[in-house]
């Protein structure tokens, strides 16, 4: 199992350093619950496809929307764009098909969905995890949190690994005649598989030094030359959203 | 285990189930009777919740369901599945007290599962803005078919491991 | 390096120790140890060696619970007595089962983490690690994720981290065992170079052994004594009896899909033509990567060929019945078994009550016994018992060896050959291939040949 959805790059969004990204991306997810006129909608919505464009290309872009059109297609089937009381857009003999009122509701949603996901994609999309947890580090995320979720990302792909491998061994282990795996004993196994690792775990932690008084060497990750110029463009572009409104 | 130092215990504790709440539910799909999958997210935040109590499960369940989003492709619902599974985790275990779990107290926990599941994602998929909530209110049955079948394979996966792993309970806060 | 005024000085171990579950391990175990000396323990599985390395790092009694009596002194200071973080620069360990002790992601992670916190600057993190991996030939790993290793290259990195933390006593458990000769040499070569005291821990002899260790002693009855060396058990095999069955492949490319890091090549092996006859015994050898494991997962039904075929008495099978007709015992034992006791393991074999005790005897088992509780090396064993019971024709071992007495092996090999079974043997030991009957084959260059 892959659990990164890093791709390599060198484009502009790629070198971008780590910390101010974190802040653009926030920024940004929270400004667009502000966004009210069309044009705002518009920017939210396009703006990430046009980032995630120009650093991983159109096919990585359409890999990731894709998953969500069905999204879009049951918002859209679902609201009712013919709100009653608005101001009809479109009508069909007597019924009124849309409403202005109707139509604003469904593009605010819309964009807003597409927006925060395009926004958070795009970060993994062009940050190593272990990076994220050294950016977030930046912004007083505890030693210890950094260290778990750094685990975490050892761990999940382990046990995918051995999920499967017990699964193909409970099949080794089938009476002729029957085929798949039997579920419940294969995620018994797994579960127990992994609750004896901890004390292990925990017995690795310390034994590579985990609780030593005294710890230096945990510098912060070095500046990028136009360090600054790069926080001033990741907020400066989220707060354009103000002025579009 | 020793009264020293129990960092290094909780650390590990949290990352590998964190990672078997994500692994549960991205890899280990069951087909559903009534078409699809069912993923095993909630099956494995009950586990934890039964085995190593609220605050554990809070975490571990919580972090599992927010990093399964990250990781499968659906960053926008990691903040609300952290939220949902960590309360379903966190009440699951206050109610089901190691020992002093009777039936009717898992009935209770397993009913509070469905609750703050199926209600959770309603409420906040709305509040957030990220739906409609027509299209959240459709998704309900499916939560409540997920979460009920998790409590339940929880709890026998729970009893499973108690008896193939002897030091379990030993592992607690 | 160590200093000549403590050249001499000694390192003093007096242990007691018995588990909760009240299995007594050591009874007034002692060793000690000159500075710089180099000693193999040499004892069969569950005889308390992981236990050792466990209580000289502190993983017991801190983390699996037991009574413990004794102290082991390094230059005065009693280490026994120090929490764990704290006994670092003093003792350090290579598990004997390498996903025990990963703890990241990325191959530099792990490396870099305890230097970290030995609070080492950034420069002489990044020599250390640099010499570390080069020491073990995983220089161009320093990107790759943990999770694509193989197991040679998993026990590669955690010799790695070892030696980058280099501390006065290294512990290496079964640290030959899962790589393959290159590597063993040239870890016996480090040992052999290396100033500080190491403790070695194995279950049979192996050639590496000869000339890299001051000492070997044994553990019997819980307490330490010199190693008689005992002659390599020279067997008679059941005659071959090659039965009607064959498993034949043919033509047959496999492949593994990417890696982390583009620069590593990604691994293919071709096998122009493989046979097993039913009763006959087929050796099988070749480097850490090359394979082998990929080769019994496809015969096995477990990983889908890129071309070539399969057959059973000529007849094609397909893709899941293959895993009907040849076992697999998997290099980690622990993978295949999922039940509470070795009982309940081998009556979930559907086995008639006198085959399991039959088993039971066969394999050295107490059926009582929580299988989560065992040994690795135990453990391997239950696993050639459910696999026994289930009567395979066609039954692959994937380095049952490593880790078990040499015994043991030849008890499963000689209890299966009898029952008439296929058997291709994984192994990377040369005594062990020369010692077995039957038929050797290579990997080499990515191909498949058969060896004078």
């Amino acid at each position: 199992m892959n659990v990164s959805s890093y791709i390599y790059g060198r484009s502009f969004y790629h070198r971008f350093d780590v910390r101010p990204k974190l802040f653009a991306t926030l920024l940004f997810s929270a400004l667009s619950f502000l966004v009210s006129s069309y044009a705002g909608f518009a920017v939210v919505f396009f703006l990430p496809i046009l980032l995630m464009f120009l650093s991983v290309g159109s096919k990585e872009s359409w890999r990731c929307y894709s998953r969500l059109i069905p999204l879009f297609i049951i918002i859209l089937l679902f609201t009712p764009l013919q709100d009653r009381g608005g101001v009809p857009l479109v009508t069909f003999r007597s019924f009124t098909l849309v409403t202005e009122e109707g139509l604003h509701s469904v593009l605010r949603i819309i964009s807003r969905l597409g927006g925060i996901s395009g926004a958070l994609m795009l970060l993994l999309l062009t940050e190593r995890n272990e990076d994220i947890i050294k950016g977030l580090r930046a912004f007083r995320l505890p030693y210890n949190a950094a260290l778990s979720a750094s685990m975490i990302l050892r761990f999940i792909p382990y046990l995918g690994q051995l999920f499967s491998e017990i699964r193909d061994s409970m099949s080794l282990r089938l009476e002729e005649g029957r085929h798949g795996y039997p579920i419940l004993p294969s995620i018994t196994a797994l579960a127990v598989a992994s609750i004896r690792m901890i004390p292990d775990t925990a017995s690795a932690l310390e034994e590579r030094g985990f609780g030593r008084e005294g710890k230096i060497g945990r510098e912060p990750i070095k500046r990028p030359r136009f360090y600054f110029l790069q926080w001033a463009i990741g907020a400066i572009i989220p707060l354009s959203l103000l002025i579009v409104g | 285990m020793a009264e020293k130092n129990r960092t290094a215990l909780r650390i590990s504790l949290i990352a590998i189930m964190t990672a078997v709440v994500a692994v549960f539910t991205l890899v280990v799909r069951i087909p559903s009777p009534i078409g699809g999958y069912i993923s095993l997210c909630d099956a494995a935040v009950s586990f934890v919740a039964y085995a190593f109590g609220p605050v554990s499960g809070l975490i571990a369940g919580g972090l599992g369901a927010a990093f399964a989003d990250l990781i499968g492709g659906y960053p926008q619902w990691a903040v609300i599945s952290f939220i949902v599974h960590g309360l379903e985790a966190f009440l699951m275990g206050l109610i089901v007290k190691k020992g002093s779990s009777s039936i009717p107290m898992r009935i209770l926990a397993a009913f509070i599962a469905v609750v703050i599941v199926s209600g959770g994602y309603l409420l906040l998929t709305t509040f957030f803005g990220l739906t409609v909530f027509s299209e959240a209110v459709l998704e309900v049955p499916a939560n409540i078919a997920q979460s009920a079948v998790g409590a339940v394979i929880g709890l026998l996966l729970y009893s499973g491991v108690r008896k193939a792993y002897r030091p379990l309970d030993s592992l607690r806060w | 390096m160590p200093s000549l005024l403590f050249q001499d000085r000694m390192s003093e171990l007096e242990l007691s120790f018995s588990y909760d579950t009240g299995e007594e391990v050591f009874s007034s175990f002692s060793l000690s140890l000159k500075r710089g000396e180099h000693v193999l323990v040499l004892s069969p599985p569950g005889s308390g060696k992981t236990t050792l390395s466990r209580i000289l790092t502190g993983s017991i009694p801190k983390y699996i619970q037991g009574s413990l009596k004794g102290h082991f002194s390094i230059d005065g200071r009693d280490i026994l007595r120090e929490d764990i973080p704290r006994r670092m620069d003093a003792v350090g360990r290579v598990s004997q089962n390498t996903d025990e002790m990963m703890l990241f992601s990325s191959v530099e992670e792990e490396i870099s983490f305890p230097l970290e916190n030995m609070g080492l600057g950034r420069d002489e993190r990044d020599r250390r690690i640099a010499h570390a991996l080069s020491l073990f030939g995983l220089e161009r790993y320093r990107d790759v994720s943990t999770s694509e290793l193989s197991g040679g290259e998993k026990r590669r990195l955690l010799l790695s981290v070892l030696f980058a933390i280099d501390p006065d006593v290294y512990i290496l458990d079964e640290s030959f065992d899962e790589l393959s000769p290159r590597w063993r040499r040239n870890l016996a070569e480090a040992v052999r170079k290396s100033p500080r005291t190491i403790i070695a821990l194995g279950s049979h002899e192996l050639g590496e052994y000869r000339g890299t260790f001051d000492r070997v002693v044994t553990i019997e009855g819980g307490r330490c004594s010199d190693y008689a060396a005992r002659p390599f058990p020279s067997v008679s095999f059941p005659q071959i009896h090659k039965g009607e069955g064959v498993l034949r492949a043919e033509g047959l490319i496999i492949g593994r899909e990417h890696r982390s890091s583009g620069d590593l090549p990604s691994f293919s092996l071709s096998v122009p033509q493989l046979e097993i006859a039913e009763g006959e015994c087929v050796t099988l050898l070749g480097e850490n990567g090359s394979g082998k494991s990929s080769l019994s997962r496809v015969l096995s039904g477990l990983l889908r060929e890129r071309s070539g075929s399969v057959t059973i008495d000529g007849r094609s099978i397909s893709f899941k019945e293959r895993r009907h007709a040849v076992a697999y015992l998997m290099q980690n034992p622990y993978e295949e078994l999922f039940l509470p006791t070795v009982r309940d393991e081998l009556e979930s074999t559907k086995a008639s009550a006198v085959d399991i005790e039959k088993a039971l005897k066969l394999f050295s088992l107490d059926g009582s016994s929580y299988v989560q509780e065992l040994s690795y090396g135990k453990a391997k064993m239950v696993q050639a018992a459910v696999f026994y019971l289930l009567g395979r024709r066609f039954v692959i071992f994937d380095e049952l060896d490593s880790a078990v007495s040499y015994e043991d092996f030849i008890k499963a090999v000689f209890a299966y050959m009898e029952k008439g079974a296929g058997l291709l043997v994984i192994t990377h030991d040369t005594r062990v291939s020369g010692m077995l009957p039957g038929r050797k084959l290579m990997i080499e260059g990515g191909v498949l040949h058969e060896c004078e």
